[in-house]
């Protein structure tokens, strides 16, 4: 005998569905869950402060040591054989196989990890300038739009400056390549072909001089400012050797010291070496402190004290004039100073301050930019006065005669030594058997194994890269 | 309204006995026995389709009043017994004596195994479930349940870490079945997917959350292996799933059961090390054959260069004390543990309520000295059932845990006593200070510059309602929660370092979830059973973890870091959710044909967005061809079943925010700043499985003898692994569902009663045995590396933790000029090969080269293979019960064979002097012109093979261990009724007692670090099991 309640029952059943219907709508939310020790794409660059603070990951980025914080300087020296293992530390395999010329058709270390480290501020940098123009929030002023963007601007521009003159080779059968340059943020997905030379120049410059614009007036402390941006666009130009643009360039940065001392270099090259800001005579730098540490590449490789990985090659010395006499007149040259000698090894005293910023642009290059730029459009008397700027800074006294092509190399040569200039110059001068390796065969400015392969990590996921052959 | 429906029931079954009765009533009376004439103490005794009863007491002697005259049938059943049935006639007024024997039910093939969301009889099961009582865990005297496991479910593989107690397990059903992703199985107590893992911050072990749950308070484990069992619980159930049961109560005299057991804790095994002046003895020997006996000796006598040798000795350890001194280190950090424990429980009830109420609480010393454990553990069940159609009740633990944990491994303490101490090194200096103290090599004053608690609060609970809305038709409502809470604070202070350091770091995880579920079961036409059950259960889950740290104290005594000079903190959050829809559906008829199918579709918030929701299906299907007519003549051959399933399940255990695009922080200078952490990946989602598994199941001689086997093959795809991508993108890896792994195996379990159910003696074996091969199928070409230290890889055609080593050849015997072949050049194969020669020295160590020839060069890039499996071939347990009278005894081997060990330590252990290091006695056979026969290489100082990763330290650990041990004596129940209580039983026994094995280095069963996949089967300096002695009691009452 079963008795059983219709109307109750119904009652229940209809009160299971209710109650399964709303736990079914907000069941689903359970889902939805967010990380908050990391954020999410869309969360990160939702406000100004996220974009603030997305643009000093790009700048710490720059300090990592495969870019700016070491091998964008070490790599070229490595290649050109200006560096020499010294004994006091043990090189690795991918050292080796750079110091050999061996590093095409291998997956050398340092080509793949500068490739990766560059590609993420770019990464970055593009990020931060997709979204941009959408955050209106209250922090955003009309002044601290331009100042990201050119910052941003500035960081991509120095960035694919540094790939396509790394990576960029003339690939037989194709001409001139540098590297796949974007201005958008790609995909995991993404196959991006090498821009040309020509392209990857043009997109460099024009967000060289866009920052130049942006950042006009604005002035962060240690961080970019127009400066930078023209004194960087004057070795840009340099490079491309369009002449009149690296006067202009290099004119605009220069004016601004007028009437300082030493034409507004600092009284001694290694001033320019300094924890924290160095002096304006540098118009860009990567900064370090004593807990961000922005050299430490650099000591490992250089520095005595440290162990240095490299000692200074004798050939090259001799090249650029720095025997080993000591009291020498050029500061530049002068034992125990800017070298010392141990036991026959010479070795560089640029990376002793612990924790160095590293001057990424300084205005003695700038001068020495122009020199070249003016004797190449005959304005022999101007190069000649740049020149002796640096000069005389250094405690050299000035040119004999008219500046010439060879003057401007040779000054170049001691000014600029282990601050990644020379290879680069040696390939624009066309030079041949300026590089060398352990052995002692020597290499040609459009030799192959002197320049960086595309990492076979990157060729395998993306089809559209060519290789350099 | 509920109150008066009551009522009527009541009174309409009343009114149905007083229609029958005419108002007429009598009695019966009686006793209950067993075969061997024991009485049945708490026997049901029933007028059949009724409630009208009683229960047998402590003479198994029982009585019902108001019975109806007339014919009646009376039934008589016990818990493992067959029920009995009787014709009784009542008549008016008078006693009738009615007598039952009762047989008890070894078939057992009613019982009821519990599977996801209901339960099922054992002969209805067509997929593959083992499941294990409680009887078979209460020998055990390992703090985490899991252990107590081992060896009791086919096909199940449970290791310990090591014999700490609280340790990390690594537990496996039907093999490993991921790489990246957990491997361990879904664990549910009551209906509550519980919080697994290891939580505690460094120190080389690690540990188990589950080791709050307490052996003594479980009723059942089940494990669901194959993917019909496992794929309700979709997207987690590609690992199996364990299910764990907690007692209830039952309706009658409140029972009472208390224990007590006290033992003796002691390390298996202590492998040699150097004494003090065999350090020396073979120190000197080594060093005289590097500095003295060489071509360009350093010294020009022999008392020159022994001088050297023991001005070499570090931390201030001079001739004399050195020649003086013979420290057993290991024996300094050892002790014998004591380990008690004391449970209580009480259950009952009547009609409506029942309830079971728990508490134990465990002390523990570890056998490595500083290293305590307490736990203390309250249960709480209470079922309510307000009528036919509607009950309430929750299950509930509360459990604190207190582990005092101290370094070891490769962290320190233990592991330190036995490598890097030297024997020469006396323990304390003359003034009695510690000697010294900062060289990180005297773990006693270590211990005693440490101060360390981890404490854990865990609740786990749960609260259902049920409706029937007919007896066919119900709905269930669960709602539970396990928090854990976990705090640990660790300061060490100034004796071993330069500047104390304190740490307070906090965990709390919180795991909330509700399932819902309607359950159909009806029998049509007394032969057609259709059950089909429709769900739904989700789940949130978050993790927040805090620490503060801070180094350089003023005071000795001031020991919370915030006291300290120097502070900073570290904090973590994260978070999971699951919701899943299920539904099953069953067909059963007249007991022969099964066919069971199920579906669940599962999301959770760790898949992309383009995969937020999978499916899991499942079916399965059986045959009890012993029911069939044409076999009913069959002899022997009681009850045998065909069974077969396919399914696919899931694992989503990785990484909770793995497919988003994320950003984490990237400072420049003071400047806070965001880089790229990751990219997303829309598409990621679970690991998928697709099982197949035929199994027989089978008794003969009714029960006597029960057995079955399966055989299973199990696909793994979508396996996630990180995957170089176009760097363009700003990042150069995500993880992709890419690998591919395959496991197959048998299992096979047998129950014997090996004696007739009639005889005095009782003696029941059970032997099971799992057989599991793994083989990784595809990985995308590439060679993976182990989570930790250890040489274990995955590479495609090979078992997951296989080893890249070199192999081993022995030792030189003499001086020997020999060719070998090598690459031209090693980079550029093409090229091919060339010979060259090559002088071998009496000593030295030999290897075999690429082409399988012996050489004394090592080279790992060219001539390392890959050799060897941490996972056993075939692993299981035989146990043996016996009884007699009131004696009992449990006697319980496991065994594991075919798997092998990295001693990860060996090279440095036995690969020679480098002043640092202590060595074991195996280099007492060091080669030398008078034993040229010698099994060590010859000795030298600081030698090269100290470096040499090759398999002379890989060996085989197959052990057969004699597990458990136990031996009980119950009173008879007129004696134990003089105590007043109904049963006390004595006993001893112990765990761990003996080992069977080849193996050189402390225990077989070990692990490094916890519970990884590709890191397994590797020690390194890592701490040993435990064997344990105990006495104990336990009193029903």
């Amino acid at each position: 005998m079963k008795t059983f309640n219709t109307m109750k029952t119904s009652k229940y059943i209809a009160g299971i569905l209710l109650v399964t219907s709303l736990i079914y709508s907000s069941c689903e939310d359970v889902l939805d869950v967010s990380p908050t020790v990391e954020l999410a794409d869309e969360v990160a660059l939702s406000s100004t402060v996220g974009l603030n603070s997305a643009l000093m990951g790009a700048y710490d980025k720059l300090q990592n040591g495969y870019l700016y914080g070491g091998r964008y300087w070490i790599s070229p020296d490595m290649i050109t054989g200006t560096v020499k293992i010294s004994g006091l530390q043990n090189t690795v395999f991918e050292e080796l196989q750079m110091l050999n010329k061996t590093m095409s058709g291998q997956s050398n270390l340092i080509v793949q990890v500068t490739w990766q480290v560059s590609y993420e501020a770019i990464g970055i940098v593009n990020r931060i300038l997709e979204f941009l123009p959408d955050i209106n929030d209250a922090d955003m002023t009309d002044e601290v739009r331009k100042r990201i963007e050119g910052e941003a601007k500035f960081i991509r521009g120095v960035v694919f400056f540094e790939l396509t003159r790394l990576y960029g080779y003339d690939v037989q059968g194709v001409g001139p390549l540098a590297v796949p340059v974007f201005t958008k943020p790609l995909s995991p997905f993404d196959t991006p072909a090498r821009a040309t030379k020509d392209e990857a120049y043009a997109q460099i410059i024009q967000d060289l001089e866009d920052a130049a614009t942006l950042l006009k007036g604005i002035n962060t402390n240690g961080r970019a400012t127009d400066l930078s941006a023209k004194a960087y666009l004057s070795r840009v130009y340099f490079y491309k050797e369009d002449w009149q643009k690296v006067i202009e360039s290099a004119t605009y940065v220069i004016d601004k010291f007028a009437g300082k001392a030493n034409g507004g270099l600092a009284s001694d090259v290694l001033d320019c070496f300094v924890t924290g800001t160095p002096p304006s005579e540098v118009l860009f730098a990567v900064l370090a402190s004593g807990t961000d540490d922005a050299s430490g590449t650099f000591r490992g490789y250089y520095r005595l004290a440290s162990n240095a990985k490299f000692s200074i090659d004798g050939s090259y010395l001799s090249k650029i004039g720095a025997n080993v006499i000591a009291g020498q007149d050029d500061a530049r040259a002068r034992v125990n100073h800017s070298f010392v000698n141990v036991e026959g090894k010479v070795y560089t005293t640029k990376f002793d301050v612990e924790y160095t910023s590293v001057p990424v642009i300084r205005l003695a290059e700038v001068y020495l930019n122009r020199a070249e730029a003016r004797v190449n459009t005959n304005d022999r008397a101007g190069a000649t006065a740049d020149i002796n700027v640096v000069r005389n800074r250094s405690g050299v006294s000035n040119l004999t005669g008219q500046a010439t092509l060879a003057n401007c190399e040779s000054e170049r040569n001691i000014e600029l030594y282990l601050e990644g200039d020379y290879y680069h110059n040696m390939k624009r001068l066309k030079k041949n058997n300026f590089a060398k390796d352990i052995i002692g065969n020597k290499y040609n400015w459009d030799d192959v194994r002197i320049v960086f392969p595309i990492p076979k990590s990157q060729l395998d996921v993306n089809p559209n890269l060519l290789q350099n052959l | 309204m509920e109150k008066k429906y009551h009522k009527i029931i009541l009174f309409s079954w009343l009114g149905m006995l007083a229609v029958q009765a005419l108002g007429q009533v009598g009695s019966a009376s009686g006793k209950v026995l067993d075969i061997k004439g024991e009485p049945l103490i708490g026997a049901t005794v029933l007028m059949q389709g009724t409630t009208v009863g009683s229960i047998t007491d402590v003479n198994g002697a029982y009585i019902i009043n108001s019975l109806p005259v007339g014919d009646l049938i009376m039934e008589a059943s016990y818990v493992g017994y067959k029920k009995v049935s009787k014709n009784v006639t009542v008549t008016e007024g008078m006693t009738t004596t009615v007598d039952f024997e009762l047989e008890e039910d070894i078939e057992q093939l009613d019982e009821l195994v519990v599977i996801g969301y209901g339960t099922k009889r054992k002969r209805d099961i067509t997929s593959s479930i083992s499941s294990v009582k409680s009887d078979e865990l209460r020998s055990s005297t390992e703090p985490s349940f899991q252990s107590a496991l081992q060896g009791k479910a086919a096909g199940v593989m449970i290791t310990t870490s090591n014999g700490m107690p609280g340790s990390a397990m690594t537990v496996r059903i039907r093999g490993t079945s991921s790489i990246r992703a957990s491997s361990q199985p879904l664990y549910v107590v009551d209906g509550i997917p519980v919080i697994t893992g290891n939580f505690a911050n460094g120190w080389a072990d690690g540990t188990n959350a589950l080791s709050a749950i307490s052996p003594s308070d479980i009723e059942s484990v089940e494990f669901l292996k194959d993917a019909s069992a496992a794929a309700i619980y979709g997207s987690r159930s590609a690992n199996g799933v364990v299910l764990i049961t907690t007692k209830s109560g039952s309706s009658g005299k409140t029972k009472f059961n208390a224990g007590y057991w006290m033992g003796f804790n002691n390390v298996t095994n202590v492998p040699e090390m150097l004494s003090g002046p065999d350090y020396i003895k073979y120190g000197l020997i080594a060093w005289n054959n590097s500095m003295l006996y060489t071509d360009k000796p350093k010294y020009s006598s022999l008392e020159e260069s022994t001088q050297a040798f023991f001005d070499n000795l570090p931390f201030g350890i001079t001739r004399e004390i050195a020649e003086k001194t013979n420290t057993d280190w290991i024996d300094e950090m050892t002790r014998t543990g004591v380990v008690q424990n004391f449970n209580l429980s009480a259950s009952g009830g009547d009609i409506k309520n029942t309830f079971y109420l728990g508490a134990s609480y465990r002390d523990e010393e570890g056998v490595q000295i500083g290293n305590d454990y307490s736990r203390l553990n309250a249960k709480v069940n209470f079922d309510h059932k307000e009528n036919k159609k509607f009950s309430v009740g929750t299950k509930t633990t509360f459990v604190y845990e207190m582990n005092k944990r101290i370094p070891t491994g490769w962290a320190g303490g233990l592991g330190t006593a036995q490598s890097r101490s030297l024997p020469v090194m006396p323990v304390y200096d003359t003034t009695g200070k510690f000697f010294a103290p900062r060289s990180g090599t005297n773990p006693v004053a270590y211990n005693a510059d440490l101060t360390y608690g981890m404490q854990v609060f865990t609740t786990i609970g749960t609260i259902y309602g049920q409706y029937n809305f007919f007896d066919w038709l119900s709905f269930r409502s669960e709602a539970g929660a396990d928090i854990y809470n976990q705090r640990e604070t660790r300061h060490v202070g100034t004796i071993t370092q330069e500047n104390a350091y304190g740490m307070d770091r906090r965990v709390l995880i919180t795991n909330l979830n509700s399932k819902n579920y309607l359950t159909f079961d009806k029998t049509f036409s007394d032969i057609h059973n259709v059950s089909a059950m429709v769900g739904m259960s989700i789940e949130s889950k978050r993790q927040y973890e805090s620490l503060f740290q801070a180094s350089q104290f003023p005071n000795p005594g001031l020991k919370n870091p915030n006291n300290g000079a120097i502070q900073s903190g570290s904090g973590y959050e994260t978070g999971s959710g699951f919701l899943s829809y299920f539904s099953r559906i069953g067909y059963n008829m007249a007991d022969k044909y099964y066919l069971t199918a199920s579906i669940s579709r599962d999301g959770s918030s760790r898949f992309g967005k383009n995969y937020r929701y999978g499916w899991f299906p499942a079916a399965s299907a059986g045959w009890a061809i012993s029911e069939e007519d044409f076999f009913k003549n069959v002899p022997v051959i009681s009850y045998l079943k065909l069974r077969a399933s396919y399914g696919v399940t899931g694992n989503a255990e990785f990484d909770d925010f793995g497919y988003m695009g994320r950003w984490s922080t990237g400072n420049y200078l003071d400047w806070p700043g965001l880089v790229i952490a990751s990219v997303e990946n829309p598409d990621l989602r679970w690991e998928r499985s697709s099982q197949i598994d035929g199994g027989i199941d089978i008794q003969l001689w009714d029960g006597r003898i029960a057995g079955g086997f399966d055989y299973y093959f199990k696909k793994t795809s979508d396996l996630i692994l990180p995957r170089p991508i176009n760097q363009t993108s700003g990042s150069s890896s995500i993880i992709m569902n890419v690998g591919d792994m395959e496991n197959k195996g048998i299992e096979l379990f047998l129950t014997s009663h090996n004696l007739p159910v009639t005889s005095r003696i009782k003696w029941v074996t059970n032997l099971n045995l799992g057989r599991n091969s793994n083989v990784v199928t595809n990985t995308e070409d590439e060679q993976l590396s182990g989570e930790n230290f250890g040489n274990n890889v995955v590479a495609e055609g090979y078992p997951i933790g296989t080893w890249e080593l070199v192999q081993y050849a022995g030792i030189a015997r003499e001086d020997k000029a020999v060719t070998v072949t090598d690459w031209v050049d090693f980079n550029d194969k093409d090229q091919g090969t060339t010979t060259k020669d090559i002088e071998i020295k009496g000593g030295d160590e030999l290897f075999y080269n690429h082409w399988g020839e012996k050489t004394n060069e090592f080279n790992f890039d060219r001539d390392a293979k890959f050799v060897g499996n941490p996972y056993p071939k075939f692993f299981g347990g035989l146990n043996n019960t016996f009884s007699f009278k009131g004696i009992d005894l449990t006697v319980f081997f496991t065994f594991n064979v075919g798997q092998d060990v990295y001693r990860d330590d060996g090279k440095f252990l036995e690969g020679g002097f480098d002043g640092n290091w202590n060595q074991t006695a195996k280099i007492k056979d060091a080669w030398s012109e008078d034993n040229p026969g010698g099994s060590s290489h010859k000795l030298y100082w600081q030698p090269d093979n100290r470096n040499f990763n090759s398999t002379r330290y890989l060996e085989d650990a197959s052990y057969l261990r004699l597990k458990t041990v136990n031996l009980g004596y119950t009173l008879p129940s007129s004696l134990s009724s003089k105590f007043f209580v109904e049963r006390l039983r004595i006993y001893m026994g112990g765990t761990n007692l003996w080992t069977l094995t080849n193996y050189t280095g402390w225990d077989p069963e070990v692990n490094r670090d916890g519970s990884g996949n590709i890191t397994q089967g590797v020690t390194y300096l890592s701490p040993p099991q435990v064997k344990t002695f105990i006495f104990g009691i336990e009193l029903d009452f």
